[in-house]
């Protein structure tokens, strides 16, 4: 009876109704596609490396050395001297070692000098490996590895020759041609923004440049890849143990290594660390998501209040024939549930079409977890509740109007 | 049937219906004159139950309204009553079957009345002369033909009381006398009661009771 009634007065007021459904729909893929995207986001951030037990490098704040060796931004770090990095990497409890150097760039993107072992070494999301779309690891010392944005950006292809800058001037090696060897897959960490080369040749090129001036050895790029350079310096190393039982211990040994000032960093706890920086910008944007539902729900009371007056004849009329108070009171509150509900099946299919088509690099789920369930019930305890303020509004107009309306 | 006494109703301490006493016996027809705002509206929300007077007892077939609960008065209403307004009396979304038929949606007594609904419905519409698809929208139709169908909805599952507030005055006079004369013999068909207000008295012609209701309400506004 009420819901025949709701359909009937629904089906008549169709455009308005539907745009109360869209308006909640529009706030449901807010709410939850800002939540769930900022939740995959986190834990594939927390993951950004995984499976590497330290991060070393010469710096006393953990987040820069962080930032500095992975994530490719800041200030730059003191280096680290080459001769202490193969000392650590002895170690007994070190299983690996893998060196970093950063500092250089190219046309824009971060140059990372390191060896083979990297991408053997490196991993991602619990344990992924980078993996190649085109080519593979170093296998000549002019080899250069590009992460995918790199190689789209800049349009460069499988054998390409490329010349490196030195540092982030704009000084370039103009007479050392490097060859991509090898180009990465998408992994949605900053690998995918960065160029790698092996850390003899970055160290080779560097010869020619003392004081910032180029000085030409006058050695042919042949004969300077057979040159045995071993660098002099890095800016930091990743380290697998044997056992990651010894952690503590292996990092109180390098955080008092008696060469140098050198600290070692724990990823996982740092990029906790780093996460809680930006998480107000989380919380922003689930504020503002919040604010598109409050402002969806007066879509829905204005549409209903517009209609209101329309109404005081249809209450009076259904009054005369017996109607309760209570039934009225239903009519408006089962109009305003329908809204919500409609809006909330609606949003969540709009969300999952768009999680589907926006093909993102990371794992977005179709489905709302518990969470966002019990999100979406509160939302319709909202909407409902909102929905007695015309209802009210109705029931005294039913009391005061009676049977005849003088509108 | 219908006994009301010494009934007042104030709203806002002013005193708007002031009946010292009016009867109306089973079968009557009750023309009611009066002017807009001289209370009538409001004596037929006291008469339907909406209302409740200040002071002072309204019975109707037996029964005395104040005793009932809310709830029950709303059954009441839907069991005894009929009514027609001067306009707007029909859910412009519903068509010309559901809008008669909601009338013993609330009524197991009206239900219990119609054999056939549509049968019932069609021989009402046909006694009433009107001949619209029972498909077509509230909204399509006339003003005429809306007021027919809501004397069809007042008079479906022989309700007692017939009540008509100035059911005429959106209508043409030529539609006007055939629109009475139609409802009288309705009504009488059915035995019910009617009671009719208008401020229309060429109107009254036919009615066996006549009553001014100034008379009737002492309440001087």
């Amino acid at each position: 009876m009420i819901f025949n009634l709701t359909y009937k007065s629904i089906l008549n007021r169709k455009t308005a109704f539907l745009l109360s459904v869209f308006s909640v729909a529009i706030s449901v893929v807010l709410l939850l596609g800002i939540e769930r995207i900022v939740k995959t986001g986190k834990s594939h951030f927390l993951n950004t490396i995984s499976e590497t037990d330290m991060i070393v490098g010469s710096s006393n704040g953990s987040i820069e050395i962080l930032l500095n060796l992975i994530f490719h931004i800041g200030d730059g770090l003191n280096e680290v001297e080459y001769s202490s990095y193969e000392e650590i990497s002895k170690f007994d409890e070190i299983e690996w070692s893998v060196p970093i150097s950063v500092g250089d760039s190219f046309k824009g993107f971060d140059v990372v000098s390191t060896n083979a072992d990297f991408f053997i070494h490196y991993q991602y999301s619990s344990g992924k490996l980078l993996e190649f779309e085109e080519g593979d690891n170093f296998n000549d010392f002019y080899d250069v590895i590009l992460g995918v944005h790199v190689a789209k950006k800049l349009g460069l292809k499988l054998g390409d020759k490329v010349h490196l800058s030195h540092g982030n001037s704009q000084h370039v090696h103009k007479n050392r041609a490097f060859k991509v060897g090898g180009i990465l897959k998408k992994s949605a960490t900053p690998n995918d923004d960065l160029v790698f080369m092996q850390l003899k040749a970055g160290e080779a090129i560097h010869m020619e440049w003392q004081s910032g001036y180029f000085v030409d050895m006058q050695i042919s790029s042949e004969e300077l890849s057979h040159m045995n350079i071993q660098p002099k310096q890095i800016s930091g190393m990743l380290l697998g143990l044997k056992n990651s039982m010894q952690i503590l211990e292996v990092e109180d040994k390098i955080n008092h290594y008696r060469g140098e000032n050198l600290k070692a960093v724990i990823p996982a706890k740092a990029l906790t660390k780093l996460y809680k920086l930006m998480s107000s910008f989380q919380d922003v944007l689930m504020f503002i998501s919040g604010m598109v539902f409050v402002g969806a729900i007066f879509t829905m009371l204005s549409s209903m209040f517009s209609t209101l007056n329309e109404k005081r004849r249809e209450i009076a009329i259904l009054r005369s024939l017996g109607a309760s108070v209570k039934l009225i009171f239903s009519l408006f509150a089962m109009e305003s549930f329908l809204i919500v509900l409609g809006g909330i099946v609606f949003g969540n299919i709009l969300l999952s079409v768009f999680v589907f088509y926006a093909n993102f690099s990371l794992h977005v789920s179709y489905l709302p977890d518990f969470y966002e369930i019990v999100m979406l019930v509160v939302m319709m305890a909202i909407a409902v509740l909102a929905s007695v303020i015309p209802a009210i509004k109705s029931y005294r107009y039913s009391l005061q109007d009676g049977l005849m309306v003088k509108v | 049937m219908i006994n009301i006494s010494a009934c007042q109703f104030k709203y806002d301490k002013e005193i708007i219906i002031d009946i010292n006493s009016l009867k109306i016996k089973e079968g009557e027809h009750l023309f009611l004159h009066g002017k807009s705002g001289s209370g009538k509206s409001t004596f037929l929300n006291l008469l339907c139950g909406i209302l409740e007077p200040t002071t002072g007892e309204i019975e109707i077939l037996g029964t005395k309204l104040g005793s009932l609960s809310n709830s029950v008065k709303d059954r009441f209403r839907a069991d005894n009553y009929g009514t027609i307004f001067q306009q707007f009396n029909l859910l412009p979304y519903l068509n010309v079957e559901e809008n008669i038929s909601l009338a013993c949606k609330f009524s197991e007594v009206k239900t219990s009345h119609v054999k056939n609904m549509k049968e019932e419905i069609e021989s009402l519409l046909d006694a009433l002369e009107l001949s619209v698809d029972l498909s077509t929208p509230a909204m399509n139709l006339s003003v005429g033909e809306q007021q027919r169908v809501a004397v069809a909805r007042a008079l479906i599952g022989k309700p007692k009381i017939i009540i008509a507030d100035e059911p005429t005055s959106a209508l043409d006079s030529d539609t006007k006398e055939s629109f009475m004369k139609l409802l009288f013999k309705q009504v009488e068909s059915q035995n019910s009661t009617l009671i009719f207000v208008s401020h229309d008295k060429s109107l009254s012609s036919n009615f066996n009771t006549v009553y001014d209701f100034s008379d009737i309400n002492k309440t001087q506004i």
